[in-house]
């Protein structure tokens, strides 16, 4: 069983990502901390394949070849295999952290693969699959741990001037 | 201030995405409220002078992140906090306002400022697979104690009434496990969805979003903040009531057709604006 992370992103300039971007740096107190925050669809496909590159090919024949994750007109997408990430690297000061909202009762998942185990392409291979929404923000920190921790004070909402990307009462966060 | 008409003065606070505050002026004035659209870029000082407020529905920023939350952090959200608990103000929170007062830490308001529950995407009838977003007409039940909520205290305990809904987000949800007892205990809960005869049910078609204990509004532990999904001001007036509802309110509306006078009689929805006037009179009075 391998598991393979599908992102797919906006061609064009992502509002949605922009306007929170703004939003944290002016109201959350972040102007000097955030450089950039970027937002993808997030997919998490559990299948069977012979090896790792066999896995890759078949998520990446899914997301060209079907549409149920990606509408060539508007989407870029890129592959990597789950869990492979370090967190968080650093790039020029600026330290890159992911931050993973799901919402563990909607039933997009549950959606994609009764729509996966009819599909001619996954022939039943597809056995999960875990949905939600990537946010990639780059901080300026002294540390990969004041990055996680900002990281955190910005994703998850607890009061009116604290977090905005995830309501802990529906969403879950995963940051790393 | 409240005018020297006696009408006290309500501002209608207009985010970039709202889409109601027409209709929603229109019923404020219709109960003897001068309302005035109040642009969430103008100096957020300026909220100060008016008596109460309302957050219509719509889609402030485009619902971008999650409906509501964009919207909370602008300064004029915290001009409206400050005035709703410290001076006591009341304030209507419809549909994407609702978002927005769960969002602030309004509503339920037991630690103000805290966000204490979500506005979650609606759950699906798993009947009939549709998308989450419900446009329809419900039941509401007022469920709260008469008087126990500021702006529904022109309404008895127990009264039923038709109301539409429009959302994808209006579940109302906490991971507080004991949140619920203290809100019912609290009596915070002013609506619930039910059925035309006022049963409460878990049922999709009387629950519309699978909303926790069929919450439809709530309301502040000072009563003065009301969250609702559903949009009173889409049944202020007898006209916008719909025939195939079935039940009293259908057969009004069918008794006034061709007398344009009677279609202008108030419908429910108007009895949320009226509460709301008497709640600024006895603040301000006249």
């Amino acid at each position: 069983m391998y598991a393979i992370e599908l992102l797919v992103t906006l061609k064009i300039p992502d509002v949605t990502a922009l306007t929170a971007a703004n939003s944290i740096r002016r109201r959350l107190g972040y102007s000097e901390r955030l450089t950039s925050l970027q937002r993808a669809d997030y997919y998490r496909l559990e299948l069977e394949a012979e090896s790792e590159a066999a896995a890759l090919d078949l998520v990446r024949e899914l997301a060209q070849r079907t549409n149920h994750f990606v509408n060539p007109n508007k989407h870029a997408f890129t592959l990597r295999p789950f869990d492979q990430r370090v967190s968080p690297p650093s790039r020029d000061g600026d330290y890159e952290v992911e931050v993973l909202t799901t919402d563990a009762e909607s039933d997009r998942s549950a959606d994609l693969e009764a729509a996966l185990a009819g599909d001619r392409l996954a022939q039943g291979r597809v056995q999960a699959v875990h949905t939600g929404v990537l946010w990639n923000l780059r901080l300026r920190a002294d540390s990969p741990q004041e990055a996680v921790a900002m990281a955190r004070d910005i994703a998850v909402t607890r009061a009116r001037d604290q977090g905005l990307l995830a309501n802990p009462h529906f969403q879950a966060v995963q940051i790393g | 201030m409240t005018e020297p008409s006696g009408r006290p003065r309500v501002a209608l606070i207009q985010f970039p995405g709202s889409n109601c505050e027409w209709e929603t002026k229109r019923a404020a004035e219709s109960a003897g409220m001068d309302c005035e659209i109040y642009r969430w870029n103008r100096p957020a000082e300026g909220l100060i002078a008016y008596d109460g407020y309302i957050i219509g529905g719509g889609f402030s920023y485009q619902d971008r992140v999650r409906s509501g939350v964009i919207a909370t952090k602008e300064p004029i959200v915290g001009t409206l906090f400050d005035q709703v608990t410290q001076e006591g103000k009341p304030v209507l929170g419809i549909c994407n306002g609702a978002q927005v007062l769960v969002e602030a830490g309004l509503v339920p308001g037991l630690h103000p400022g805290e966000v204490e529950m979500a506005l979650a995407p609606n759950r699906p009838n798993p009947k009939e697979r549709l998308g989450a977003f419900v446009c329809r007409w419900v039941y509401l039940k007022h469920t709260a104690g008469h008087g126990r909520c500021a702006l529904s205290a022109g309404m008895p305990e127990g009264y039923v009434w038709p109301v539409p809904i429009a959302h994808g987000e209006g579940r109302f949800t906490t991971r507080q496990t004991d949140l619920l007892d203290q809100l019912l205990s609290n009596d915070q809960v002013v609506f619930q969805y039910c059925d035309a005869s006022g049963r409460i049910d878990s049922d999709p078609a009387i629950n519309p979003n699978g909303a926790l204990a069929n919450i439809a509004g709530l309301c502040n532990p000072e009563g003065n903040v009301l969250a609702m999904m559903p949009h009173p001001e889409r049944a202020s007036y007898l006209r916008q009531l719909p025939y195939e509802l079935n039940d009293d309110w259908a057969a009004q509306r069918l008794s006034a057709w061709g007398n344009a006078e009677a279609m202008l009689q108030p419908g429910p929805g108007r009895l949320i604006f009226d509460s709301l006037r008497e709640a600024l009179l006895k603040r301000v009075p006249a």
